[in-house]
């Protein structure tokens, strides 16, 4: 298959974004003109005035679910495609080293232990959530590269294994606390675990925001190291680089970011595991070009899977997951199709 | 002789019927039941069966009931038998039950499915709209031993209801928002038995056409759709704390007028009597929210 020019990509990405963002801020439950649009932006950059209803949905609703979506894209579609070159097996994404189900599980625990009667909705709820979470998808993630860890390195074989085993008994503590929750922590916990950028609000959006800045830096900054990790990892050590230290540094930064997002909008599938072979099918395994590609697509994709979401059966929303796996599948079998016949 | 052998055969016929009084029923999936006596050990698998039951003065023949029976009283007592997800078959089968009731909807197909197989008398309802409670009544009083009490309450429920939909029905039609559950936001469309309940109100459920019976809809929807009252219902007896979250929305008509109300969910989700308690309380606060009062929590 014949290759694209790396940077005719990226350009066309970064020039998509702004229009599919500008598009989701267009679209939704209530009709709005183009005009109405341009005018309450206007309002809004002038005097952030919020008292007319178009100007107000557009700041209060569309656009922190339009900010949670592109970060939240970004920073699974990243750390896919990192995950993808350190382990070098193309079915890694960030679920495989536990952090997601671990994820999920440390959320579980919060609703039926921690908080009592808490509302979820409120901002303490949220943080005291996101919090369990966070230290749910990093214990796990711990743990596993614990696991795999022996005085003579980390074995991949071994991490994707044990990360397995800690998602497989995630998943069954997520189903006891479940089972043996009452009818109120059921409700919290299913509804969770499903994911939805519906609940979107500007405490979120920001930090959401202040995680995928720091990421959207720091992976790129490992993009030859990655590059030299393709080869083999005593490979890469012959080249000079400390791959204990890049390993800890990457495993980690990934349990962050997707720990987080998992917080924050629940468990997205797929964006973090195809998004990144998207990208490389179209212009190669270089990750200098990979992660910002898989930056700017994964952000596209949950952006525009987000607007279906939400307008195809408009006044009622559809799950996200369900709307990036249809887009996302039939693309990614096509691209896989056409590189068969290359052989 | 032919003749002699079919003239045996009726009388035999005869003979059963006369010396069993049958009960014969039909279920709503079409499955025809008989009782050779009215059933005295009841299962009952939804908690809106066991309130039905309790109704008709028939919750003393329960011995087994679902884990979220919990009203009246008495019925958390019950051996709890089954929950959303598994049914213990076996320990069903150990309290040798007459009569199984199930709900279709509620239990899902695996669930009846597997009661029939193991050849228990199974009743199955699917209650859809207002009028089908009180027929219920009817039809499990004649189950259980209870026609009188079943054919009372029927009567008191129908005139209850003729009452509350000569006076409410025909009223000028208020925009109701129906609120399941805040994050996400979760309501019922039009073919929900709430909605039913919020027309005989005189109200219209502003999501009553979305496709899905418990559609996710956004607060954007909510803005654009406008709705007059607010009904929370949560997940419990008391108000949700997330019912405050409206504040943060004064452009919707209900918010600015004060038109946000809280009814539990057990009064208007459940087939049962008193779902028009529910409707009482729903009617009226349509009718504040027409009176422009403000009267909220």
């Amino acid at each position: 298959m014949r290759r694209l020019n790396p940077g005719l990509l990226l350009w066309t990405l970064a020039l998509l974004l702004p229009l599919a963002t500008l598009l989701s801020l267009a679209t939704g439950t209530v009709t709005m003109t183009w005009s109405t649009l341009w005018q309450a932006l206007a309002d809004l950059f002038d005097d952030g005035d919020l008292s007319n209803q178009a100007a107000m949905i557009i700041f209060n609703i569309r656009l922190p679910r339009s900010l949670l979506a592109l970060c939240v894209g970004a920073i699974l579609a990243t750390s896919g495609a990192v995950m993808q070159g350190l382990f070098r097996n193309p079915l890694a994404d960030p679920s495989l080293i536990g952090v997601s189900s671990g994820a999920s599980a440390g959320a579980s625990l919060v609703i039926v232990f921690a908080a009592n009667g808490m509302a979820f909705g409120s901002t303490l709820g949220l943080t005291v959530l996101g919090l369990g979470a966070f230290a749910g998808g990093f214990a796990a993630t711990v743990l596993v590269y614990r696991l795999a860890t022996t005085s003579s390195g980390t074995s991949v074989a071994t991490m994707l294994l044990a990360g397995i085993a800690i998602g497989a008994l995630a998943g069954a503590l997520n189903s006891l606390l479940s089972y043996f929750s009452d009818n109120d922590m059921l409700r919290q916990i299913s509804l969770w675990q499903m994911g939805s950028l519906s609940t979107a609000n500007w405490p979120k959006a920001l930090l959401i925001g202040a995680v995928t800045v720091p990421l959207m830096i720091l992976f790129p900054r490992d993009s030859r190291v990655l590059n030299a990790f393709l080869l083999g990892e005593s490979e890469a050590r012959y080249l000079g680089i400390d791959v204990q230290r890049v390993k800890r540094r990457l495993i980690l930064l990934t349990a962050f970011g997707v720990g987080m997002s998992v917080a924050i909008a629940g468990l997205v599938a797929f964006v973090g595991l195809v998004v990144p072979h998207l990208v490389r099918l179209l212009i190669g395994p270089d990750h200098r070009w990979l992660i910002p590609g898989a930056a700017l697509g994964g952000a596209i994709l949950l952006l525009v899977a987000d607007n279906l979401a939400r307008t195809l059966t408009s006044p009622a929303e559809l799950p996200t997951g369900i709307l990036t796996a249809l887009l996302g599948a039939p693309f990614f079998v096509a691209l896989l199709v056409q590189q068969r016949q290359r052989f | 002789m032919p003749v002699r052998l079919v003239l045996a055969g009726l009388l035999w016929l005869v003979f059963a019927a006369g010396s069993f009084a049958e009960i014969c029923a039909t279920d709503d999936l079409g499955n025809r039941l008989v009782l050779r006596e009215p059933a005295d050990r009841i299962v009952s698998l939804a908690p809106n069966i066991t309130e039905l039951l309790f109704h008709i003065g028939a919750g003393e023949q329960i011995v087994g009931a679902d884990e979220y029976s919990n009203y009246p009283e008495q019925a958390r007592k019950i051996p709890r038998v089954n929950n959303y997800a598994a049914a213990n078959y076996e320990f069903i089968l150990s309290l040798e039950p007459d009569l199984v009731i199930a709900w279709q909807s509620g239990n899902g197909e695996q669930m009846v499915r597997r009661i029939r197989q193991l050849g228990l008398p199974l009743f199955v309802i699917e209650p859809r709209t207002l009028t089908d409670i009180p027929d219920l009544f009817e039809r499990l009083g004649a189950l259980t031993g209870h026609d009188r009490e079943g054919a009372a309450k029927a009567a008191t429920f129908r005139r209850r209801l003729d009452r509350l939909r000569a006076e409410f029905s025909g009223k000028t039609p208020v925009r109701v928002f129906y609120q399941i559950w805040n994050e996400p936001l979760i309501t019922l469309n039009g073919e929900h038995l709430v909605s039913a309940v919020i027309e005989l109100c005189g109200g219209k459920n502003v999501f009553g056409e979305a496709d899905p019976l418990v559609p996710y809809v956004n607060i954007e929807s909510v803005l654009g759709a406008d709705p007059q009252v607010i009904i929370a219902s949560g997940s419990s007896d008391e108000s949700p704390a997330w019912l405050d979250m409206w504040r943060n929305w004064p452009g919707i008509d209900a918010v600015q007028n004060g038109h946000v109300y809280f009814i539990p969910p057990d009064l208007m989700q459940r087939h049962s009597a008193r779902i028009l308690d529910g409707a009482e309380r729903l009617c009226r606060y349509l009718d504040l929210a027409r009176s422009g009062r403000d009267d909220s929590r």
